[in-house]
């Protein structure tokens, strides 16, 4: 895919160039939304918007990396819908897991029953961490972690400076640290840092 | 790169602690990874922050992708409904008008109908049955003024109002024949008031021309069959409100035991050829009428309500 083309196309009003842009892009940007939100309705919502929004800038996009304009796109509409689920807060955290897909999330075929029900436990009480993180450090810490940006793309996708992005992510990881050590005798003795450790 | 300015305050063990994180992805400089590194040797609870921290980042980075559960794709021609023509605001309410003037004027119409049919018709009553009046009047054989005293029932006529006719130029045989009026009535009608004795009676057939048919005490006490409009046709009757009515015709006629080819002829055979025709005319108008009394107001307050929620 010649993405320079495709976004050349897309300037031009070429919806169906868009489109495949959109297709390449939406796994990543739903992941970071679902990571973010904690929540696959909102996901779906904040996608939805990020692209919408993308097809409406894109003829003044002129930036070098068409995927950090999509993620701060994407990373303000994150923003928007947690203020959204603030000022309406429906469904609590177990809640938002029960609505999850899970089952789709630990898709591993050589995995038992046994182990899959602890990979998706695991799953949750991780999730639960980082929806207990400010959003500044979470968007952060899912950049990072879940979407494996440096340190530079993060600072371009939320444009603060590197080292507010080291401080942040630090600040982060160090909290979910402590929300799973916390959380150790929830977690399956497999899992639990310190055993590891 | 002015991290060693903020970090002047704070001990190594903190500086390293909150560099562990970039440790662990390599965004540190050579200097500040060799000083980590030396740290971590000397300081056993960083280098356990160092491996729960480690852990606690692979054990994000495991965690599998969610993939989108749909397309986000943007519709290639998004439907934008074109906006309806809006008519011209004059030419709506143009129509709005002309409706509205359409209905005014048909209810209108209708109910003036209607009013002059049902209320007028009680006024003009009486000049109706003026034309067979007329022609009975006009016609020489039967309506030889008041000689001729063939029918059986008798009339009465308005106390005051007494007919220009000379009282006493009625038949004597007539008064021989009836010398109680009061008998008269119980042999007529028993409803009928008696008439007093000065009072001049009269053959129903014949017409009372001037007469004041109409006297109210005699209608008062009178039952609703004693003005017969077919049978009692008063020439230029005082009151007309007092009309006769058209329903007591049948049993006028057969309380009158007059069943005399004549006034069948005029009257009531006149009457009936014109009612089955007018009839269902006549109640159809009256239910258009009321379903567009009905509609108006109906209309109305839609209208307000459409209006007052803004629809």
């Amino acid at each position: 895919m010649d993405e320079k083309a495709l976004i050349a196309s897309a300037k031009q009003g070429d919806t169906r160039a868009f489109n495949q842009l959109v297709s390449h892009y939406q796994d990543m940007v739903y992941n970071i939304a679902y990571r973010i939100l904690g929540d696959a309705d909102g996901a779906a919502d904040a996608s939805q918007d990020t692209f919408l929004s993308a097809y409406q800038a894109v003829g003044k996009f002129k930036g070098a990396s068409f995927k950090a304009w999509l993620l701060r796109i994407a990373t303000n509409a994150c923003y928007d819908q947690l203020r959204l689920k603030k000022r309406r807060p429906t469904s609590s955290l177990e809640a938002l897991y029960t609505e999850a897909e899970p089952s789709s999330h630990f898709v591993n075929g050589r995995e038992t029953p046994e182990e899959h029900a602890l990979r998706q436990e695991l799953g949750q009480t991780i999730q639960g961490g980082v929806d207990t993180l400010p959003p500044d450090q979470r968007m952060t810490l899912v950049l990072s972690d879940v979407q494996g940006l440096s340190y530079k793309e993060i600072a371009q996708v939320t444009g603060v400076s590197l080292g507010t992005v080291k401080s942040r992510l630090s600040r982060a990881r160090a909290s979910l640290r402590d929300y799973l050590l916390a959380q150790g005798e929830l977690l399956p003795a497999a899992y639990r840092l310190r055993d590891r450790g | 790169m002015f991290d060693f300015l903020r970090n002047r305050g704070k001990s190594k063990h903190e500086w390293v602690e909150q560099s562990l994180s970039a440790y662990i992805d390599g965004e540190l400089s050579a200097k500040e990874t060799a000083r980590v590194e030396q740290h971590l040797q000397e300081c056993q609870a960083c280098a356990e922050s160092l491996a729960t921290l480690q852990q606690t980042v692979a054990l994000i980075r495991e965690l599998p992708t969610v993939p989108a559960p749909r397309s986000f794709a943007i519709r290639p021609a998004p439907v934008r409904l074109k906006a309806r023509p809006v008519a011209p605001g004059w030419g709506y309410g143009l129509l709005k008008g002309a409706t509205a003037l359409a209905t005014l004027l048909l209810v209108l119409l209708i109910g003036g109908d209607l009013a002059l049919q049902f209320l007028g018709g009680f006024r003009l009553a009486a000049p109706a049955p003026l034309a067979p009046a007329a022609e009975v009047a006009l016609a020489p054989s039967p309506l030889p003024s008041i000689t001729p005293i063939e029918a059986d029932e008798e009339w009465m006529v308005g106390e005051g109002k007494a007919p220009e006719m000379p009282t006493t130029e009625a038949p004597p045989s007539n008064a021989q024949e009836l010398p109680p009026p009061a008998a008269v009535v119980t042999e007529t009608r028993e409803a009928y008031p008696a008439p007093p004795p000065q009072h001049t009676v009269r053959p129903v057939s014949e017409r009372v021309e001037g007469a004041a048919a109409t006297g109210t005490p005699t209608s008062a006490e009178a039952p609703a069959e004693t003005p017969l409009p077919e049978e009692q046709e008063i020439v230029g009757a005082a009151e007309p409100t007092a009309a006769p009515l058209p329903t007591a015709t049948p049993e006028a006629m057969a309380m009158a035991d007059i069943p005399s080819e004549e006034l069948q002829a005029r009257g009531v055979a006149h009457l009936q050829a014109e009612t089955p025709l007018l009839l269902p005319l006549r109640l159809a108008e009256l239910v258009v009428f009321i379903i567009l009394l009905l509609l108006i107001p109906t209309t109305l307050l839609t209208g307000w309500l459409t209006r007052r929620r803004g629809l």
